[in-house]
C-alpha cells in the first residue's frame, strides 16, 4: 500500500478495540431488551459496525445507508442518498453507526432525513469526533474517540478511497 | 381545530380507515348516518330522512321553507353550517358529506380520498356481502355515481378531482395498517407546517428565495462556494441578515460592530468565514469573542481557511483565496 503521506498513528488497533469493549458495554446497558435498527453510513463505518454489532447483546437488525455528493454543471449539488435502508424505521429505536464527525453537515442531512420518517428515536454512536470548531451542534449521544481536527485516515476513512483498510487510524499529511 | 377529511370510493376500505383513524387520533367521527340520526331530525320530517338517505338530490331542497326567504337553506348548507360550527370545538373525522370542499381551504384540514382497483373493490363486496361479480360490479357503479353526483350537484366540484386532496391513497398495494401509518405520519407532519390545500403563496415564497440565493451576489468568492455547500446539504441560511454593535464611544456611536455572513436559521447558528490564514485571524477572533462576551446567547462558529479548504475540496468546490 502506498504510506507516502501517512503520518503518525493516533489510534492503535489495540486501542480501537478496547473502545469498542467500552462502548459495547454502554450500548448493551442503553439499549437492554430493546430491538433496535443499526445504520451503517457507508463506505468509512463498515469495520466499525462490523466490529461494534458483535459485541452487542441486544436484539438488533443491520442496515446501510450510502450518502453521495452530486455536482451539477453549474458546480453547485446536491447530498443525495444512492443506497436507501432496507427496512421501515417508522416507531423503531434507530443507532446511526458513523465513523467520524467532523462539521455536523452531513449529521444535519442525516437527521433531517431519517427523522422525517417518524422512528421512535434517533441515537448516533460515531467513532471519531471533532468537537473542535464544529459548524453545527447536533446531538452526539456515544463517541469513541475526541481527536484534533486533523485529517485522518484508516479503519475505514479514506483519502481518494485509499487507506480505509488500514486497522489502525493515522494522520494524512498532505505534503505542505 | 384539527379536520381530517376523507373520502372514499364504495368498498376501498376508507370507512374502516376512518373509524381507526378517529380511535387513534382521537377524533369526532362524523359520517352519514351520523348527521342523518342527529342532526337532519331537527328539519326533517320522517318522509324527507327517507328521501334524504335515498337521494343526492334531495339534499338540495330547502330544509326550512317556513323561514324568510333569505334565511333559507338548502339540506346541504344545513349540514355544511352544523359541520363548521361543530369543527370550532372539536378535532373532526369526517368521512364524505362534502367535507373536502367545505373545508377546502381550512389551515388545519387534511383531505385524503381512498380509491381501489375496480377488481380489488368487487373482491371485497364478493367476500363482505356474497355478491356474484356481477351485482358487485353493478353496485359499485351505483355507489360511485351516488358520490360523483351529490359533489356534483351541491358544489360543481368533480369529485375525481385529485388536487382537491393532499393525498390519494390506492389500497391495492397498501393494507389497512399501512394505509394508517402513512395518514398519520402526513397528519403529523402537517402539525407543525400548517396551511390551507390551495395556498400558492408558500410556493412562490420558497421560490423566490431559491432565486435570491443563487443570484445574490457575495462579498467573497468563498461565500458562495459556502451557500453551495449549505444548500448541497438542505441546510437554510441568510446570507449577513445581522449586524451586533460591539464597542460603542463615549457619546453611545457605535465604532465597531460585527456583521457575520451566514446565519443557519434551523441550527440557530451564525458563521463567519475566513480564508485568511489562521494568523492573520486575530482582528476576526477578537470580534468573535467579544460578540460571545457580550451576546452569550448567540452562537456563533468561526470557519477558518483549513476547515473551509477541506470542506471544498471534499465537495470538489473551487476554494476561493482572501
Amino acid at each position: 500500500m502506498e504510506t507516502d503521506n501517512l503520518g503518525k498513528v493516533i489510534i492503535s488497533e489495540k486501542e480501537i478495540a478496547a473502545r469498542i469493549d467500552e462502548l459495547a458495554a454502554q450500548l448493551n446497558q442503553d439499549f437492554k431488551d430493546q430491538e433496535v435498527i443499526l445504520v451503517s453510513i457507508l463506505k468509512s463505518s463498515l469495520y466499525f459496525m462490523t466490529d461494534l454489532s458483535r459485541k452487542l447483546k441486544f436484539p438488533l437488525k443491520l442496515d446501510f445507508l450510502e450518502l453521495n455528493h452530486y455536482a451539477d454543471q453549474d458546480n453547485s449539488g446536491v447530498i443525495r442518498v444512492t443506497r436507501d435502508l432496507e427496512f421501515s424505521i417508522a416507531g423503531r429505536d434507530v443507532l446511526i453507526i458513523e465513523n467520524i464527525i467532523r462539521t455536523g453537515l452531513t449529521h444535519s442531512y442525516l437527521l433531517k432525513n431519517l427523522g422525517a420518517r417518524n422512528p421512535k428515536s434517533i441515537s448516533i454512536c460515531t467513532l471519531l469526533h471533532i468537537s473542535d470548531n464544529k459548524l453545527l451542534d447536533l446531538p452526539v449521544h456515544y463517541t469513541g474517540f475526541e481527536i484534533e481536527d486533523n485529517f485522518v485516515v484508516g479503519y475505514g476513512l479514506d483519502y481518494q478511497e485509499k487507506y480505509r483498510n488500514l486497522p489502525y487510524i493515522a494522520e494524512y499529511n498532505f505534503g505542505e | 381545530m384539527q379536520i381530517i377529511t376523507i373520502s372514499r370510493q364504495t368498498a376501498s376500505g376508507g370507512e374502516k380507515i376512518a373509524e381507526k383513524l378517529s380511535h387513534r387520533l382521537g377524533l369526532k367521527l362524523i359520517d352519514r348516518s351520523y348527521v342523518l340520526k342527529n342532526w337532519l331530525p331537527e328539519v326533517a320530517d320522517e318522509h324527507q330522512l327517507h328521501m334524504l338517505e335515498q337521494s343526492t338530490k334531495f339534499y338540495t331542497k330547502i330544509a326550512n321553507p317556513g323561514a324568510e326567504k333569505e334565511k333559507q337553506i338548502t339540506f346541504a348548507e344545513y349540514i355544511s353550517q352544523k359541520l363548521k360550527k361543530e369543527a370550532k370545538n372539536n378535532n373532526l373525522l369526517i368521512l364524505g358529506l362534502g367535507a373536502q370542499i367545505i373545508f377546502n381551504n381550512h389551515p388545519y384540514a387534511l383531505h385524503f380520498k381512498i380509491v381501489a382497483s375496480e377488481e380489488y373493490r368487487i373482491k371485497k363486496l364478493e367476500k363482505e356481502f356474497g355478491l356474484h361479480q356481477e351485482e358487485a360490479a353493478r353496485e359499485l357503479e351505483l355507489a360511485d355515481r351516488k358520490h360523483r353526483r351529490y359533489l356534483w350537484r351541491i358544489y360543481e366540484q368533480d369529485w375525481e378531482k385529485t388536487t382537491l386532496y393532499h393525498l390519494t391513497l390506492n389500497r391495492d398495494g397498501l393494507s389497512l395498517e399501512e394505509s394508517i401509518s402513512v395518514l398519520m405520519n402526513l397528519i403529523d407532519l402537517k402539525k407543525a407546517n400548517p396551511g390551507p390545500l390551495n395556498n400558492n403563496l408558500e410556493i412562490k415564497a420558497d421560490t423566490k428565495q431559491n432565486e435570491n440565493n443563487s443570484q445574490r451576489s457575495f462579498g467573497h468568492a468563498s461565500e458562495k462556494e459556502f451557500a453551495k455547500i449549505l444548500d448541497m446539504h438542505h441546510i437554510q441560511w441568510e446570507y449577513e441578515p445581522s449586524e451586533f454593535p460591539l464597542e460603542w464611544d463615549p457619546d453611545g456611536n457605535v465604532i465597531m460592530a460585527f456583521r457575520p455572513d451566514f446565519y443557519l436559521t434551523e441550527h440557530d447558528t451564525y458563521v463567519e468565514l475566513t480564508t485568511m490564514k489562521r494568523k492573520y485571524t486575530t482582528e476576526k477572533n477578537k470580534k468573535v469573542r467579544l460578540l460571545q462576551e457580550l451576546y452569550p446567547h448567540i452562537n456563533v462558529k468561526i470557519v477558518y481557511k483549513k476547515d473551509f479548504e477541506q470542506l471544498a475540496e471534499k465537495f470538489e468546490l473551487n476554494g476561493g483565496e482572501e
